[in-house]
């Protein structure tokens, strides 16, 4: 009860006393709000960033933990590390064991095997399609189809006589140009193409053959992707879906593509400039005007007509131009064929601005987008991959596209969907290594190429050496042997079928773990450590974070710095806070020698001026935590937008709507009060040990 | 003014106890400062230093060849035909220089690095070489010697090849060593060569990892491009902060002498690929950029900085100002007498408000003054100990493998003014308070 009234005085003396040294008392508040104010939004956006990144990397590709072999030469690296490429790591021979290990554990819910590379996408080239068109065109029969693709082909031929005029510019071999030149001329001769019939496969072949390479391939595009055990990838990353095209069957050899990846890698240039603009505008309120990138792609946004003209047939050309026609894009008097008529209008319809931009976005989806081919790659499609082996010789592999993907709730997110997901059979196949369908292969290659048995120690260098040489074969535009047909056929003939077990043991390169419980991911990290070492396996085992590789350190360093900031604030804070009640005490010095001298206890001084931190603090903290909540609410609603690719990518979007997190909220007040009534305890024990005596007769 | 000045002094000295706190708090925040300061203009400074050493000029003149529609090659075709324009353009180049370039994939016998091949002529690169140092081998071999191998006048040699020290630990090879390098032709053909390795050089920062230097030569063999094709034609001024008015001029003249230009993009040249290929022309364009441009993907670390160092050097400015205020608030009323006795005794408004500012500005000049000559020695000694960093995220940040941040004795001045600006305008209202007492009713008050 004494107690009570003890405190019940101190604190009425401490309500005084902050009345009476008001602007102290604002000040100090001021800083300790200030302070609660920059600790709860910190804390509750660097939360919000640190878990959309988190959700962004376990939900797409990580899980909670991943294991790989400790004779890894560099450290796993999700997203890429310091180095452009692949990490290089040392590769699990057969994970069903690690499995069976690690599933022991009761925290473990499931192991996903799986392992991450780059390869090249071959292309092919456009002149071959053209072919191939004209080819099934002459079987048919008719006569306008035949007229169009003939057509088709002599444009592409007086291009090739345009292009080789500017290779001679640059290149060292002119023999070869030459010969090049030569046989291009052959195939330009009027009556080459006008009598060319369905029975003429000489001719076509010579076309095919002489005149296809010319053209070259178009540049590679570097894909990356994600090998794994495609049933047990998607019973554990439920949040995966598929956007368009179908799920890869089990057991079936294929590729899903990253919706990420085939918006932003593999498609059409105008669609792409168009998105940029129009994500711009609407996500983060960017005009055209004023804004120098915008800008910059509105201007290159005019020169595309040439990309969109090139994807379209007569038919096409005539349709769109009538459309631009009848939208108001109407071509010049002088433009006489279609292609300049086009060529006019588009120019019109390209060059956007602020106030027509919306309109011609909408206008370009709906007209021209489903006349072009918007993507590189579209479900249903074959392609080719070229992937260095270890050794560094090209493998390459044909796959199915079976699907898009995209991440529920993450769409946005660059890391989410970073790599196309195959399954592990053909991601080993790539990686260079042997199974049964390959060596088979390779026994094949052997023999139509000749190449002898070599001993068993040199497998490696002989798969990889006899796999180089056939690409080179079949890639190579002077090679004599190209022209042959026999070995235009030595194509990777594997089965797009295989057996499940296939699968379900054998190599991988990682292994993602997923947890029951999240919250208890250092305890059985802990664990299977010491289940590693007991069993005699060479494996590491490292959390998400440290599996993202620079990306995840890049998390460390934002927090870090933030934490640093709010240590040194409040470092800073506190001084100053001490210093203004030592001043204080200064002051009060007659004020406190009295109420010593009437029978004050220590005590009861100590209790007084932690009670004024203690009261002031709080006050403070509390309007601080309230305007941080405000703000917080504004930020909400309104979302901050991302100015730039680095904030875009930590927000893993456009746009982060910061959260309120309760228990920031409520915590920062009290910890700050805390803190600075703990601190503030030297300057008030300074206050307690005046001297009654001596402070009474201390004059002014 | 000189005793006003004296008496703000005094004051100092006799609240030693409240002078010392304050001193404290201020010189505490004017080393912060001064340390965001300087790291974040080391930072800048490596950046310029690094990308002009690696993979820039100040001024770049490159571009890309349309030999087909659909495809790209960053290459000039007529060599002569632009350095001597550049030359004559742009007589105040201290050097003109040109480099192939390509891309590629180095293999050693255990590992293998995608990186950017720069094709140099060794007697044009000495500002190159000079700011090269050899990697002792412990740089790049677990438990390696300290001693350096090689010689970067081996360079001049034929098929021989410039690694970084980074480069050379993850591909396992050292100097006398044979990697071989292979570029993806546009046809899907590869080129292959194999390249001794003549010297490894210490890392410089992050961007050392990206590039591989070997003779032009090389890089046209390997590209089959004539002798009057190269990759880049880079100028060198002065000083760096001349580039983007030069770049500009230049730009002029390309355009008034007929040369296709690409519109000035500020990004490096590989991310423009994408671009020029969806484009429909053919033959030579040619594209200017400064050295900014060419490493825009990591400027936005020091934009990153300055904000962060913005935003907390400002927060703590204001708890300091309010402090100070504070401070001086209890001042002026502790004084009420004395500032009475000085007004009876004829002292202006004006006169009073000096004593009180000049008392506040002492303290924060002396005080950031002390915390700046702390935070340079501590720096210095940090600096000395070259210490490496090892997490590569850091390295980027930073931009360097040691830790190492200079302090230019413009930003002591500079922190010196800031502080000594922010403590007098946080005493202004304080003073301007005890000028207002009323010189009799101050003499009255007793306490």
């Amino acid at each position: 009860m004494k107690g009570m009234e003890t405190a019940a005085l101190v604190f009425q003396i401490a309500f005084r006393n902050l009345w009476l040294y008001r602007f102290r008392t604002i000040v100090i508040a001021f800083i300790l709000g200030s302070g609660a104010f920059l600790a709860i939004v910190g804390l509750s956006l660097l939360t919000d960033v640190e878990s959309s990144m988190r959700s962004s990397i376990t939900e797409s590709i990580a899980g909670h933990l991943q294991v790989y072999s400790a004779k890894a030469k560099d450290e796993l690296a999700l997203f890429g590390n310091a180095f452009m490429g692949r990490a290089e790591l040392d590769s699990i021979s057969d994970y069903s064991a690690v499995q069976k290990l690690v599933l022991q554990n009761s925290n473990v819910d499931a192991f996903i095997p799986m392992g991450l590379d780059m390869a090249m996408l071959g292309r092919g080239n456009e002149m071959d399609d053209s072919i191939d068109a004209l080819r099934s065109a002459l079987k048919l029969g008719d006569a306008e189809l035949i007229k169009d693709r003939k057509d088709q082909i002599g444009f592409l031929l007086q291009q090739l006589q345009l292009e080789l005029a500017e290779q001679e510019k640059i290149v060292t071999n002119k023999s070869e140009l030459e010969t090049k030149k030569k046989n291009l001329e052959l195939a330009l001769a009027p009556e080459f193409l006008a009598q060319l019939k369905a029975d003429d496969e000489k001719k076509i072949q010579f076309l095919e053959t002489q005149i296809a390479p010319i053209s070259g391939e178009k540049l590679p595009i570097y894909l990356f992707y994600l090998g794994t055990d495609i049933g047990a990838h998607r019973k554990n990353f439920t949040k995966i879906h598929i956007e368009e095209g179908e799920a890869l069957p089990e057991g079936r050899r294929g590729i899903v593509l990253s919706k990420t990846v085939r918006e932003t890698q593999l498609k059409r240039r105008v669609a792409k400039l168009f998105d940029l603009i129009h994500k711009s505008k609407t996500k983060a309120n960017g005009a055209i005007k004023g804004d120098p990138e915008n800008s910059r792609n509105a201007a290159d946004l005019v020169r595309q007509g040439g990309q969109i003209i090139s994807d379209l047939d007569r038919n096409e050309s005539v349709k769109l131009s009538q459309a631009l026609n009848d939208s108001g894009f109407k071509a010049a008097e002088a433009d006489r064929d279609i292609i300049s008529k086009l060529k006019t209008q588009l120019k019109l319809f390209l060059t956007v601005d602020d106030t027509n931009f919306s309109d011609r976005y909408t206008w370009f989806y709906e007209n021209i987008a489903p006349l072009i081919r918007l993507y590189e790659l579209s479900p249903g499609e074959k392609i080719t991959l070229r992937s260095y082996t270890r050794s560094g010789y090209v493998k390459s592999v044909s796959l199915k596209i079976y699907g898009v993907y995209s991440v529920a709730g993450m769409e946005d997110s660059e890391l989410a969907g970073a790599a196309n997901i195959m399954d592990l059979v053909s991601f080993r196949e790539l990686l260079g290594q042997m199974n049964d369908a390959s060596r088979k292969e390779l026994d094949g290659m052997r023999e139509q190429s000749g190449i002898k048995e070599v001993n068993a120690s040199d497998a490696e260098s002989a798969l990889f050496g006899a796999t180089a040489t056939i690409e080179a074969q079949s890639l190579s535009q002077n090679s004599p042997t190209a022209v042959a047909p026999e070995v235009i056929s030595v194509k990777p003939v594997l089965s797009d079928v295989f057996e499940l077990p296939e699968v379900q043991k054998g190599l991988i390169l990682n292994g993602a773990l997923k947890l029951k419980d999240f919250s208890k991911l250092k305890q059985t990290k802990k664990e299977l450590e010491v289940l590693f070492k007991a069993n005699n396996l060479d494996l590491k085992i490292v959390d998400w974070q440290e599996a993202s590789g620079i990306v995840g350190q890049f998390v460390n360093i934002v927090r870090g710095v933030l934490i640093f900031a709010l240590f040194v604030i409040f470092v800073v804070a506190l001084v100053i806070i001490n210093n203004s009640i030592i001043i204080g005490t200064l002051n009060r010095t007659r004020e406190i020698g009295t109420m010593r001298a009437i029978g004050a206890q220590k005590r009861l001084v100590l209790n007084l001026f932690l009670a004024e931190t203690a009261v002031t603090g709080l006050l403070g903290a509390v309007v601080g935590a309230l305007f941080a909540f405000g703000f917080l609410s504004v930020l909400n609603r309104l979302g901050i937008p991302a100015g730039n690719d680095i904030l875009a990518f930590l927000f893993s979007g456009p746009r982060l709507f910061p959260k309120i997190h309760l228990s920031v909220l409520i915590m920062a007040p009290i910890v700050v009060t805390l803190i600075a009534t703990v601190t503030s305890f030297y300057a008030a024990r300074h206050a307690a040990q005046i001297n009654p005596a001596e402070a009474m007769q201390e004059k002014e | 003014m000189f005793s006003a000045l004296e008496i703000a002094a005094r004051n100092l000295v006799q609240a030693r106890r409240r002078t010392l706190l304050l001193a404290l708090a201020i010189s505490l925040v004017a080393m912060l400062f001064l340390v965001l300061r300087a790291v974040s203009n080391s930072v800048g400074e490596r950046m310029v230093e690094s990308a002009t050493t690696l993979s820039a000029g100040h001024i770049n003149v490159g571009g890309f060849f349309k030999a087909r529609r659909k495809a790209a090659s960053p290459i000039l075709s007529d060599r002569q035909g632009v350095l001597e324009f550049v030359k004559q353009k742009v007589p105040e180049a201290v050097s003109v220089i040109d480099r192939g370039r390509s891309w590629g994939r180095v293999i050693s016998p255990t590992s293998s690095i995608n990186a950017g091949i720069n094709g140099i002529i060794f007697d044009n690169e000495k500002r190159f070489f000079d700011s090269l140092r050899l990697a002792s081998q412990s740089e790049y071999i677990k438990d390696g010697k300290s001693e350096t191998k090689g010689d970067f006048n081996d360079l001049k040699q034929e098929n021989t090849i410039l690694l970084f020290a980074g480069q050379a630990k993850k591909l396992e090879v050292g100097v006398g060593d044979t990697v071989t390098l292979v570029t993806e032709a546009t046809g899907g053909q590869s080129n292959t060569v194999d390249l001794r390795v003549a010297a490894i050089a210490s890392d410089i920062g992050f961007m050392s990892n990206f590039g591989v230097f070997v003779l032009r030569k090389t890089v046209t063999e390997l590209n089959r491009n004539g002798d009057n094709v190269t990759g880049v034609v880079m100028i060198y001024l002065k000083s760096h902060l001349d580039s983007q008015k030069v770049m500009e001029r230049l730009y002029k003249d390309f355009k008034d002498a007929k040369y296709e230009m690409m519109d000035h993009d500020p990004k490096p040249f590989f991310v423009k690929f994408e671009k020029v290929m969806a484009e429909d022309w053919l033959g030579q364009k040619i594209d200017l950029t400064v050295w900014s441009d060419e490493i825009s993907f990591v400027m936005w670390v020091t934009t990153a900085l300055d904000f962060v160092s913005f935003f907390v050097v400002g927060i703590l400015g204001l708890i300091i100002a309010g402090g100070l205020m504070n401070a001086m608030w209890m001042s002026v009323r502790e004084r009420t007498k004395e500032i009475g006795t000085l007004r009876a005794m004829g002292a202006h408004k004006g006169f009073i408000v000096r004593v009180f500012m000049f008392e506040s500005i002492l303290l924060g000049f002396f005080a950031s003054a002390f915390g700046a000559f702390f935070a340079s020695g501590a720096l210095m000694f940090l600096n000395s100990l070259k210490l490496p960093i090892t997490s590569d995220g850091i390295r980027l940040f930073l931009m360097s493998n040691t830790i190492s941040i200079n302090v230019h004795f413009a930003q002591i001045i500079q922190t010196l003014i800031v502080f000594s600006f922010i403590t007098g305008l946080a005493s202004l209202y304080p003073a301007l308070k005890a000028a207002k007492l009323r010189p009799v009713e101050a003499l009255m008050q007793t306490k």
